[in-house]
Order: C-alpha cells, then structure tokens, then sequence
C-alpha cells in the first residue's frame, strides 16, 4: 500500500471518510483495498440486487461496465479520492447526484437509482406485514480506516430519553466486534445487532446484506441516527419514521469536504430533529435514492453492457412492462 | 414556333447544358406558378425546358443568350404555335411589345450576354419591368445571398458565367427580402405573393410562403419538409438541416431561405387591356363557397406551401377560416397535424435528463401502430396523439433512424452506449420496453453524407481521438488488474498445493516449504551481516 493519503467512502453514513496516512504499513480490515474500482460495485451485495432486477445470476453478478455509487452523497457519487478510469461511466443513484458530478467535470455519469430502490421494487411490503415496532437506530461508526471519536453514553442517554419504544442499535461490523462498544449499547438494554460485513476487494461479498438490512428496518416502526445517512434515507423508502438527532460524533482525522456535516444539516434540515415529517422525508429519501428513475431491466442491463437472459421476455410483455 | 436572334446572342454558350455553371432552374415543385401564366407571356433566363410545358400561355415568349440554348428550345417548342424564343441579350428587349406577364425564376443574373452591355442587377430589373404591361404580372425568384446554401458552402467555385458577376458585393443589388419588395414597389409593382424556395434556388423542392413559416400550427410540419428537403448532396460547413428546424423555431426561415419567388403586379391604368386571367383567381364564380376541403374546390386558393415528397407534391392550404389543411395525392386532404415533432420532445427530455418522460414518449411510440414511422415525422399533438406524417417501416429501422440522427446531432453523451448507431438503437429499444434486437441499417437511415459536414467530421475526430484515449488508458488498467490477479491466483495456488495430498505428503510439502522459507532468510541475513568483499 503506497504512502500517500487516502480516502474512502462510506456507505451508511454517506460522509468523506477522512484522509488518512498509513504510513507503509498494510491496509487493516479483513480484505484489501486497492485502487477504488469496480470491486466497490459489489459491496453491499449491490450488483447481486441488480443482478436480480435484471433477471440475471444473483449469486455470480457480472462486472458492471462503470462505477456504482455505494453510498449516499454529498458530491459526485464516489469517494472523494476515487481513481477514474476515463471512459468508465458513473451510474449514480439520484439525478441530483448526476447533476452535481456533471458540475465537478464528470461528464459520464448517469443516474440509474439505487439498489435499495430497486430491492423495494422486488420485494414491496406484504399487505399482511407483522406489526411494526420502537426503533432502528444506527450510531454513527468508523470504518476499517478510522475509528469514530464520541460520547457513546451520553448518546445512549438521549436515546433512551427521545425514543418512545424498544431500541434496536444496529452497529458497523468494526463496532460491533468490538465488544467494548457493543457491551456499552447493550447495558442500556438495547437490543444490538450488526447487518454484516460489507465485502472487501474480490472477497467475503455478502449478497444477501441488503435483504437483511430491509427485513430488520420492516420490523421498526422509526429508523434514527445521529447523521443523516444512507441507512437512514433506505429507511424511509422501507416505511420507517425518521430522526436525525444527537452528537454527530467525529471521526479520527475527520476532514470535512462537499462541506461535510454543516452543509447536511443545512441542505435537509427537514430531516433533522427526534421528530420529522414523514411525507417530506420519503419525497427526500425516493429523490435521493432514485426511487422515481429506476429503469426497466432490459434498459439496466444495456447501461452496464450486461447479457439478455437466458429466457427473456418480448414483445407485449417487455411494453408493459415499460410502463 | 419562330426564333428570332435579337442581337448579342452568344454562338457557343449555353445555360442549359450545365456545363458552364449550374445548369438551368430546374424542379417540378415550380409548375403550378406556371401553370397559371398566361396572356402574352416572356419567360427568360435559362429554365428547365420541361418546366416550359407547364407554361399554357398561347403567346409565349422565351429569351435565352446562348445560340445552342435557342436552338435546342426551338426543337422542343416547335409544337406550339405562339411560342417565340428569342436569342440575344436583355437590352434587346426594348423593341419587344409589352408583356403582361414575365416570368424570371433563375432571377435575373444570368440574362446578360458577353456581346451585350454590361448591366447590373438593377439595370437588368429597370429593363424587365419596362417590359411589363400596367395591370401585367412579374414572377420573380431572387438568390438571398445570407441564405442557408451559402451558410453552409464551402467556398463557391467561379464558374464560366461568372466573367462579369458582382454577386453579394454588388451595391445596387437589393440585399434582403424587404428591399427586395421596396425596390419592386419603386418600380410601381405591388408584391402580392411571397415564396421562400428550398434547398438551393437552382432546384428548390419546397416552396413555402414566409406567412406560413412562422405560423405556430405548421412549424412541426415543416420541420419535416425542409428538414427532408435540405439534405445535403455535396461537402458542408455543417448539415443544414439542423439550422433550418433552428430558424424555423427563431421565426427566421425567411431570412435565411435559399431564395424568394415573389409574385407582383403593376397597377393597371387601364384595366381593360389586361388579357389573361388573374393569378389563382377564378373569374366565372367569383369567391367560391369554402365548406369543402381546399383541394376538393374548382378554384382553391394558391397554397401556402409546396413540398415535393417522393416524386409527389404534397400542398398545405388555409381555410378561410384559418385553418390549415394538408394534401397529398396519395392520403388526399387532411387537417395539417399540428403541435411538436416527437424527436424534438424525446431530446428536450433526454437533455433534461427526465428519464421517465423519455420512457414514457418512447414507449407511447413503440407501443402504437406508428412505431414504425421515425420520430422526426411525428407529430405529438396537443391532445397527446402521435400524428405520423410519412408511412411506416419497421419498429427497430425507425428506432435506429432515432439512434443516428441523435449521434448525428452531438447527442452521444446523453447514454452511456457506444457512440455507435447499432448500440444505441439498442439501448432506446430497452428503454421503449421493446425486445433488444440487433438491426443492421436500412434504406430507411438518414442518408450520412459520404463527404459530411466538416463540423461533423472535426466532431467525430475529436470523439474518436477521445475514444482512442480511453481505451488505452483503460487498457493499461486492465492490464495492471490482470497482473494483480494473475498475483493472488498464484498464491492461491501455491497454498492449495501446498494443503492438497495425504496427510503424510502435505506435513512433507509443509516441511519442505518451511526449509526453504529459512533458507532464504537465512540467506538474506548472511548478505546483509557478511562483509561483500
């Protein structure tokens, strides 16, 4: 791993990870990151999604021609240090997204939705779901590069203060190794849980994260964190009540860049507060995860130069399903 | 038939021939104005000889200055009767009786003759209209000089019958159609009908009032016309065709048009000596009743516009009421379908990148009975229906005919496909919710040029120089992501030989491969420790 700082972005949290420098020591976390190429389109399990959608192998996703957006963004849909390969096209999420990287010079880039967004077009709510209950709430974490500089009890306590319901904490994957923090949220009586590994380069991809992520947010009544983040916003979209409250935190080294955590608070300052406006917080969160764009999988399988499938369907059925 | 050389005939020249410049006017579009051309009648400057056909006057009179001219007009004429032709040059023309009509739709640059005097354009024009009876009729085409073919020319060739041609720079030459009509008015002649001609004035196959080009109701129909009839036939600057829909957006059509053909009438001192039959009128039955189609009545109005669309001439006409009415001998007569071009909406959404409205259009069109006919030639109307104004081909040809014309148009970027007409065909078809299926190009694909626009060709060099660039770069990522797998992949091999076997065999491999692990560290100690020497 070479010297020079880096940069990396996070996906629930959807902030700059900060630049850091390693030094010439190897990169911690159970896999290696290198250069930030396609291996990030597989993160999350998101090209398994689309895979799906598109009527492909889920378990064995092709290489997206291009770079997938794998979190949410304040700037061009990619980490801030991300290494583009000129003529490899950026598919991001929103058309707010599409228009902000066009702005910073990233003329290829088109927005496709999320494959959040897309999960939800499968797999719509039963009409018979379990009843929803308390709180899903994500503190926000470090990652395998920084660790998250905070006041764990005194969060805790507004927690425990705002929520009306049980409290479910959903820990990063780092945090809730780490039996120290973990042991803090669960002596609040906190039920604690951890929706997996995210995936590394190539390696431990996890298809089935974000089914899991959306069956543990279908069984809360509210989602909150102390950022607005991904998990948040794919919250919404799943049917939970919204908050953003609470110390923001820090990360070790955090730089602030896009303008960082002032401009989020500035930008959706509709959804900040233990209390938040459903209706405008899901016109957010469909914008943000391009709920209203999604494609027809025979349009997404062009963008990303994947095959037809084995048995595709034509002709009426295509056309109605177009609509 | 008689020929008569009037003095200053050239021996050897001819306009006709096209061999000394670019031929004679030509194009059947131009027949109805002839058509209606009667009472004693002087056709000059060189026209198409088959266009003379369309000329029922009785007393017909044609002045060309080239002797072959004269002669091969004389052959073709000699049926008919009260047709002179005459040779020489216009000054000559002083000792002719009067004309109630005069017909110049090559304008009038080409009428002085090298043995003649030196005339200038309004020396020339001072001469016609001196000819031109009081009550008597003039059909005048003029070159605009800012028109789009010269827009889009390259630099012109000088051609044999440019010895003596102050074309643009001349002074005394009216420069734009109001002066045109400012100096026919000084003349005493009132312009009563204006036509802008397209593509060129040599062979104009559209002829369009200026009223009707900046009527709202038309625009998409002529869009269609002018965007069929400015094909371009020869090396550009740029493909005139987008220019045109631009001025025809602009309310510039008339300004920029190839030419005018107007139509004026000297004030009549004395009424009774006009012979002939007034311009479209009809004298026996006086303002017919207006209920029935235009085209259906003995005496319709002269149309608004006349567009030759493969070898038929499709004519737009107003109702008295307003309305615009369209016919073709083929469809017969039809409202005119107004509202926007469904190619202009599908790129207004694409560049707003309104994903869905592009689906949604696409889909409306592939999804009707007109998915066949090409978007640039459809009308969307007000009310949402697609109006086709051409014929259907297949679905995927007229997909592809979108896919080209948007290539075409610098449109590439706006998908992430190749900048390639079978690519994106693809892609539209998918986003139609049509079946992806490959289509190889049809008689139906706008025609590319074989020599395009220079525009065009600087865009598609700089595309593909860009192209190239990507792709070598993209090639050495590869090529670095091939190297470190290729890496991995030999660990990963070696540990798997290593942990394949019996127990026996791998406890061996184990042992073996820890001997040499020390041996090589053992190795690097004693060159790091061991002096060299």
């Amino acid at each position: 791993m070479s010297s020079r700082p880096r940069a990396a972005m996070c996906a629930w949290h959807g902030i700059h990870m900060a630049w850091l420098r390693y030094g010439t020591r190897s990169y911690p976390g159970p896999g290696t990151v290198g250069t930030a190429v396609h291996h990030a389109n597989h993160y999350y399990g998101h090209s398994h999604v689309l895979a799906r959608y598109c009527g492909l192998d889920d378990r064995s996703p092709q290489r997206i021609h291009g770079y997938l957006q794998h979190g949410w963004n304040i700037g061009h849909g990619m980490a801030p240090d991300h290494e583009f390969v000129p003529g490899l096209p950026l598919f991001v999420w929103s058309e707010r997204t599409r228009r902000r990287a066009w702005s910073l010079g990233r003329r290829d880039t088109y927005a496709v939705g999320s494959p959040w967004a897309y999960l939800l077009a499968m797999e719509p709510e039963p009409d018979a779901a379990a009843p929803r209950e308390g709180t899903i709430w994500y503190p926000f974490h470090g990652w395998e590069g920084q660790h998250v500089v905070g006041d764990h009890d005194r969060l805790i306590a507004e927690i425990k203060a705002t929520e009306p319901g049980p409290v479910t904490v959903c820990l990063y994957w780092q945090e809730y190794r780490a039996t120290r923090v973990r042991e803090q949220y669960e002596r609040a009586g906190f039920r604690v849980i951890c929706h997996g590994y995210r995936g590394s380069k190539w390696d431990s991809l996890d298809p089935d994260f974000l089914r899991r992520q959306l069956a543990e947010q279908r069984r809360h009544r509210r989602v909150a964190s102390n950022r607005l983040c991904s998990a948040v916003l794919y919250a919404i979209l799943a049917g939970c009540e919204p908050a953003v409250y609470g110390d923001p935190m820090q990360l070790d080294g955090e730089v602030p860049i896009w303008g960082g955590q002032p401009r989020i608070r500035r930008q959706w300052a509709q959804l900040h507060g233990p209390q938040v406006d459903p209706v405008v917080a899901r016109e957010v969160a469909v914008a943000e995860l391009g709920a209203d764009i999604l494609l027809p999988a025979a349009a997404l399988r062009r963008m990303f130069h994947w095959p037809e499938p084995a048995a595709a369907p034509t002709g009426a059925a295509l056309l109605e399903g177009a609509r | 038939m008689s020929l008569r050389l009037i003095g200053g005939e050239m021996p050897v020249w001819s306009d006709l021939d096209g061999r000394h410049g670019p031929g004679p006017v030509r194009g059947e579009v131009l027949a109805p104005l002839l058509a209606t051309v009667t009472g004693r009648a002087l056709v000059v400057g060189p026209l198409d000889p088959a266009l003379l056909d369309a000329v029922p006057a009785d007393d017909l009179t044609v002045l060309v200055r080239g002797i072959p001219d004269a002669e091969t007009l004389a052959a073709r004429l000699a049926a008919r009767p009260g047709v002179t032709v005459l040779c020489g040059s216009p000054e000559k023309l002083a000792t002719e009786p009067a004309y109630d009509t005069i017909v110049a739709l090559d304008g009038i640059q080409r009428l002085a003759s090298t043995e003649g005097a030196d005339l200038t354009w309004d020396e020339t024009f001072a001469l016609l209209a001196a000819v031109l009876r009081p009550g008597g009729r003039l059909l005048l085409a003029a070159e605009n000089h800012l028109g789009m073919h010269r827009l889009v020319a390259l630099p012109p060739e000088v051609t044999d019958s440019d010895w003596a041609e102050a074309g643009e720079y001349d002074p005394d030459r009216p420069a734009g159609l109001e002066r045109l009509r400012d100096r026919l008015a000084d003349t005493g002649l009132t312009v009563t009908r204006t036509y802008t001609a397209w593509p060129t004035p040599i062979a104009p196959t559209a002829l369009v009032t200026p009223e009707l080009l900046v009527e709202p109701e038309a625009r998409a129909f002529l869009t269609v016309a002018l965007d069929r009839a400015c094909e371009p036939s020869t090396t550009v600057l740029t493909d005139p065709r987008r220019l045109v829909a631009q001025s025809l957006r602009h309310d510039a059509a008339t300004i920029l048009a190839p030419a005018w053909i107007l139509q004026a009438e000297r004030t009549a001192s004395e009424p009774a000596r006009v012979t002939g039959r007034l311009w479209f009128e009809a004298p026996e039955a006086g303002p017919a009743p207006f209920e029935a189609p235009a085209a259906l009545l003995p005496f319709p109005p002269p149309p608004e516009a006349m567009v030759m669309v493969d070898g038929d001439r499709v004519e737009v006409m107003r109702h008295p009421e307003g309305r615009l009415y369209w016919y073709s001998p083929a469809d017969g007569t039809a409202l005119l379908p107004s509202g926007h071009l469904l190619e202009q909406l599908l790129i207004v959404a694409a560049l707003r990148r309104d994903l869905p409205t592009v689906r949604e259009l696409l889909h409306r069109w592939q999804s009707s009975p007109h998915a066949g006919v090409a978007a640039d030639q459809i009308v969307v109307t007000p009310g949402h229906d697609l109006a086709p104004l051409t014929p259907a081909v297949l679905p995927h040809a007229a997909l592809r005919r979108l896919a080209v014309r948007l290539l075409d148009a610098g449109l590439a970027y706006l998908w992430p496909s190749p900048a390639d007409p079978a690519e994106l065909s693809l892609t539209l078809a998918a986003l139609a919710g049509r079946a992806p299926e490959p289509v190889a190009g049809t008689g139906n694909e706008p025609s590319r040029p074989g020599t395009p626009g220079v525009r065009e060709l600087l865009a598609s060099r700089d595309r593909l120089a860009q192209e190239l660039a990507e792709a070598r770069e993209r090639e050495a990522w590869y090529e670095q992501a091939l190297a470190d797998r290729e890496t991995e992949l030999r660990r990963a091999r070696g540990l798997v030989a290593l942990l394949s076997g019996s127990p026996t065999a791998r406890a061996g491999k184990l042992m073996l491969a820890g001997a040499r692990r020390a041996r090589r560290t053992a190795g690097a100690v004693a060159r790091r420790v061991l002096p060299r020497d």
